[in-house]
């Protein structure tokens, strides 16, 4: 299953939900394999540790619903490995996503930090 | 879950192994790239490699988890089943080709069975709203007769009630005498009126049938052709339309063809009837009237408006007809009406069907259990390693349904087979003529098939499975003995055993009874001796013989002309051949005995009657009771006489018949057949009582009252006829003479219907020797199966304790000893089974009391031998691996595993 977490690790763990939308989020800026998206993920995020092995059943997910393209390619280092793109629809379905998350923190901020009301 | 990735998951089923090895590369790249970093860092080949793998997780669970989005993980599971199932299946092929077999024979049977019963009963009639159809008829209430025929005024008081009815007829079949050939030849005719027409909803092959205006009287001769008719006389030229041909001298026009196998009432040519509405007569009761219920409105709807008529025409004609008061209008659906004669052999052949394939699951149930309680190790090892219970549960109901699909599939394409050959035992007179004689299997037949096959396989798999899961599987896994011990699947497998000996024991007992019965038949006092006889009729065409001397004339000659014929030692005529009644539309009369006055409101002496010629009855040897019968002074100069038979002697004349008189009243039935009371009011003496003969093609059927009347006493009455000749010596021999002397009379007319009596009552057999021929093959198979089912479980308890066997001959049992131990329980299954039958056939063969004749359901003898044969099977089948048990090796069964 997911990697022991060791007491070193104490980095955020992702949501339920949200692997989906940050990894169509790190192939707008071009095709990468599994180990790209996941080490982008965790280096832009710098607080978010991603379990590698989660990743490949959402990959699976995304390219059944046409968001995302696999081909084989060579990585930086010379290794044969499979290099993902976003397609149009994939495009499509990150805006929509991502203004509903907006929406979504901005709620969720609003209840976890009222402005406290006049007595 | 999106559509998108349904389909794509619908793709990829299958394509498990391709897309695995992919998957595994792709991960085996992504640890390597996370080594490389590693490396990066300055660990070691070796510390890096390790450091990625555990940073990546479980390669094996995150392979199975992106593997469950491919496809559905419940049919991969269920593939993965089928396939372990076919291994199986393949491990012990004996015990897998006899389930198959077994199920194979079941379901062919039954999608036979059904198969025919879908061309021949369900769908005997072909046209589209056939299921709407029905007669109306008079259901004469104390009597409990039916008056099938209607006058036109009541043909007019139903056509009224177009709330419930959508289209109403009249139909009458008539024989036509077609004169266009170089001789004469006799058509089945059917008259009826336009209405009929758009109830048919099929339109003609070639032009078009009649219109309303064709159909009243003074319309023009028109007549619609069968396509059967059109090929046999027309080579199909498809320019008749417009042609005539004349039927009974009248030149009809032809203006249309009807499509293959689409008969109407048996007629080859349909005409218009052209009623005369304007003559109103309600006492000249000669036409059907047919009616479509409108959709949605059930017979019983339709009934009760049938009766509330009914009551109104009691009372409207209360003074004129009286006999209103006595008879309600009823539907009879025509499909019933026309497959009636078949209905009881088919209702005990489905329910020989039905217990064939209870039967085949019960053994194949135990054949299974077998195999599950000597599988109890490997189930314990699979359950051991985290089968769950369902899963295994489910494994076993995979595996008997990939069996019985398996055997589902050799039955279909045995059905497909035999259903052709099994149709042709149906004897043609039981078929309704718009039976397609193509029958062949069809879309419901395999629909049902498929239905009884999972259903089989569902049956005969949950008791394997239910003992699997609820044995103690831990034991099992650390014993060997319990394979072989009294667990609870060989306690359900003993009562399956009983079970099926005693539905064996019922099939039977109802085969052995079937096969009595028809013994019985074959040699029952018919009232008449059939050897010896040759029959055939002929209608004496109206254009010719014009009036009674002219036909009085074509008799006395034809029967003096008859007798010359060497080896004919009689020859007789009658209006009815023997077994000539119909069912359905028997032509009677109400009579007035005298001294037996009708009590008011009571209902009128009834009897069936014939017009005959003084030598029919030595010729058809129907012997004399009391008095004589008729001779050459019986004529038209003297006082009427009547011979009456036993049953009506015994009914009206308790007394003694000779001598008493009793006088016509209305007559019911075909005017071709008779022509209108004339003489009603004369008294008709009785001279002669005559033995009971069988009356109607149903032998068994109870015979009616009925009287003779002397056809040169009414002559103009016997215009259609039939010959009974009584010969020396085979009658086919003379066949050649009798036509030739019909030609010699007049080259013109034609004969029909010629054969010998015996093919006659055989014919009468011939639905019950179709039942019976079935019953025998049922029976056969059922025997068969529980043959097998014994000597499998015998077997198989043979197999399973070998050591215990081993052990007991090396201590020093004897042969004998050990025959007894293997044997002992199956004759005690036998035993039970037996006891368990006998008391449910008493029960069962009462059902197939209708079908029996001269036998009683309980009749002992039969009982008694049928479960003798049973036991004496069940003893062989157990006695057989019993001698397995014998040549056990006790040094080979005692070496350890």
């Amino acid at each position: 299953m997911a990697a022991k977490k060791t007491a070193a690790d104490s980095r955020l763990e992702l949501m339920q939900g949200t692997l989906d939308m940050l990894v169509l989020k790190t192939l707008v800026w071009g095709p990468t394999h599994g180990h790209g998206i996941a080490t982008a993920i965790e280096r832009m995020s710098a607080d978010l540790r991603v379990d590698h092995g989660s990743l490949y059943p959402a990959l699976q997910r995304l390219q059944q619903e046409g968001w995302i393209v696999g081909e084989w390619g060579t990585s930086d280092n010379n290794r044969k490995a499979k290099f993902y793109r976003l397609t149009a629809a994939g495009r499509r379905h990150l805006h929509a996503e991502s203004s509903r998350w907006d929406r979504l923190v901005a709620a969720i901020g609003r209840v976890m930090q009222p402005t406290p009301a006049a007595e | 879950m999106s559509w998108r990735r349904t389909v794509a998951r619908l793709l990829g089923i299958g394509r498990r192994d391709t897309r695995d090895a992919e998957l595994r590369t792709e991960i085996e790249a992504h640890v390597a790239l996370l080594a490389d970093e590693y490396r990066r860092d300055g660990l070691s080949d070796e510390a890096a490699c390790a450091r990625a793998r555990r940073a990546f997780g479980n390669v094996t669970a995150t392979r199975e988890r992106t593997a469950d989005a491919w496809a559905f993980p419940a049919a991969e599971t269920f593939l993965q089943d089928v396939r372990y199932a076919g291994r199986m299946i393949r491990r012990a092929p004996g015990i897998s080709l006899v389930v198959i077999a077994i199920v194979a024979i079941a379901i062919s049977a039954s999608t036979a069975l059904y198969s025919l019963a879908d061309a021949c009963i369900i769908h005997a009639i072909r046209y589209p709203a056939a299921d709407r159809w029905v007669a109306v008829r008079a259901r004469k209430a104390e009597q409990r007769t039916f008056q099938n025929f209607s006058p036109v005024p009541e043909l007019m008081d139903v056509e009224r009630l177009t709330d419930v009815f959508e289209h109403v007829g009249a139909i009458i079949g008539t024989g036509f005498t077609l004169r266009d050939g170089t001789s004469p030849e006799p058509v089945a005719g059917t008259r009826t009126t336009a209405a009929v027409i758009p109830m048919l909803a099929v339109p003609p092959l070639l032009g078009r049938t009649f219109t309303e205006e064709e159909d009243r009287p003074g319309g023009s001769a028109v007549v619609v052709l069968s396509s059967e008719f059109w090929a046999r006389h027309f080579n199909r030229d498809p320019s008749v339309l417009g042609r005539p041909i004349n039927l009974d001298g009248v030149p009809r026009t032809i203006i249309g063809v009807m499509p293959p196998n689409y008969s109407l009432w048996g007629g080859e040519v349909w005409v218009p009837l052209q009623l005369d509405r304007v003559h109103l007569d309600r006492g000249a009761r000669e036409y059907w009237i047919i009616a479509v219920l409108r959709p949605g409105v059930t017979q019983a709807t339709a009934d009760a408006r049938l009766a509330t008529l009914s009551r109104q025409m009691a009372i409207d004609y209360r003074l004129t007809d009286p006999q209103y008061a006595q008879q309600r209008y009823e539907t009879w659906s025509v499909t019933e009406a026309v497959t009636a004669g078949l209905k009881p052999a088919f209702l005990a052949l489905s329910v020989a069907v039905i217990l064939l394939l209870l039967l085949a699951c019960i053994n194949i149930a135990t054949l299974l259990l077998a195999r599950a309680v000597s599988r109890a190790r490997e189930l314990s090892v699979r359950a051991a390693i985290g089968a769950g219970r369902g899963r295994l549960v489910r494994q076993f109901l995979t595996e008997s349904i990939v069996l019985s699909c398996l055997g589902g599939a050799a039955g279909v394409i045995l059905a497909v087979w035999t259903t052709p050959l099994v149709f042709h035992l149906i004897p043609p007179d039981y078929l309704s003529s718009t039976v397609d004689p193509a029958v062949h299997v069809n879309a419901r037949a395999l629909l049902l098939a498929l239905a009884g096959t999972i259903l089989t396989g569902i049956l005969f798999g949950a008791l394997p499975a239910s003992v699997a899961a609820g044995s103690n599987l831990a034991a099992s896994l650390k014993t060997r003995a319990v394979a072989g011990g009294p667990g609870s699947g060989r306690r359900v497998q003993r009562l399956l055993l009983i079970a099926e000996v005693a539905l064996v024991l019922v099939v039977l007992a109802s085969a052995a009874l079937t096969i009595v019965s028809y013994r019985r038949l074959q040699t029952a006092d018919l009232g008449f001796v059939p050897d010896h006889v040759l029959t055939f009729s002929f209608t004496l065409p109206i254009e010719v013989y014009r009036n009674g001397d002219a036909i009085a004339a074509y008799h006395e000659d034809l029967l003096s002309r008859l007798r010359r014929i060497p080896d004919v030692v009689a020859a007789g005529e009658t209006s009815v051949l023997p077994l000539g009644y119909r069912t359905v539309d028997v032509t009677t009369y109400d009579i007035d005995v005298e001294g037996r006055p009708v009590r008011p409101g009571g209902v009128p002496d009834n009897a069936n009657f014939r017009i005959v010629s003084p030598e029919f009855f030595a010729a058809a040897g129907t012997p004399l009771v009391a008095g004589r019968t008729f001779d050459r002074t019986d004529d038209g100069t003297k006082a009427p006489v009547a011979v009456v038979n036993e049953t009506m002697a015994r009914m009206y004349f308790p007394d003694g018949a000779v001598g008493r008189a009793f006088r016509l009243r209305e007559r019911f039935g075909r005017r071709d057949l008779v022509a209108p009371v004339r003489s009603a009011t004369a008294p008709i003496t009785v001279v002669g009582v005559v033995h009971d003969a069988k009356q109607t093609s149903v032998i068994d059927a109870p015979v009616r009252p009925e009287f003779f009347l002397a056809l040169a006493q009414r002559p103009a009455d016997a215009r259609a006829m039939a010959v009974v000749l009584r010969t020396t010596r085979d009658p086919e021999a003379v066949a050649g003479a009798v036509r030739r002397v019909v030609r010699e009379i007049d080259p013109g007319q034609r004969i029909a219907d010629f054969r010998t009596l015996e093919e006659s009552v055989s014919i009468s057999l011939g639905s019950r020797r179709l039942t019976l021929l079935l019953l025998s093959f049922f029976a056969a198979v059922s025997l068969a199966l529980a043959a097998l089912g014994l000597y499998a479980a015998t077997s198989h308890g043979v197999a399973q304790r070998t050591r215990e066997i081993g052990i007991r001959m090396a201590l020093g049992a004897d042969a004998r000893r050990v025959v007894h131990l293997v044997v002992r329980d199956g004759l005690r299954v036998t035993a039970l089974g037996l006891a368990a039958g006998a008391i449910a056939s008493v029960g069962a063969t009462r059902l197939v009391s209708a079908q029996l004749y001269g036998v009683s359901p309980t009749d002992p003898t039969v009982l008694g031998s049928v479960a003798a044969l049973l036991g004496l099977v069940s003893i062989v089948a157990a006695l057989l691996p019993a001698r397995r048990a014998v040549k056990v090796d006790p040094l080979i069964a005692l070496k350890p595993e």
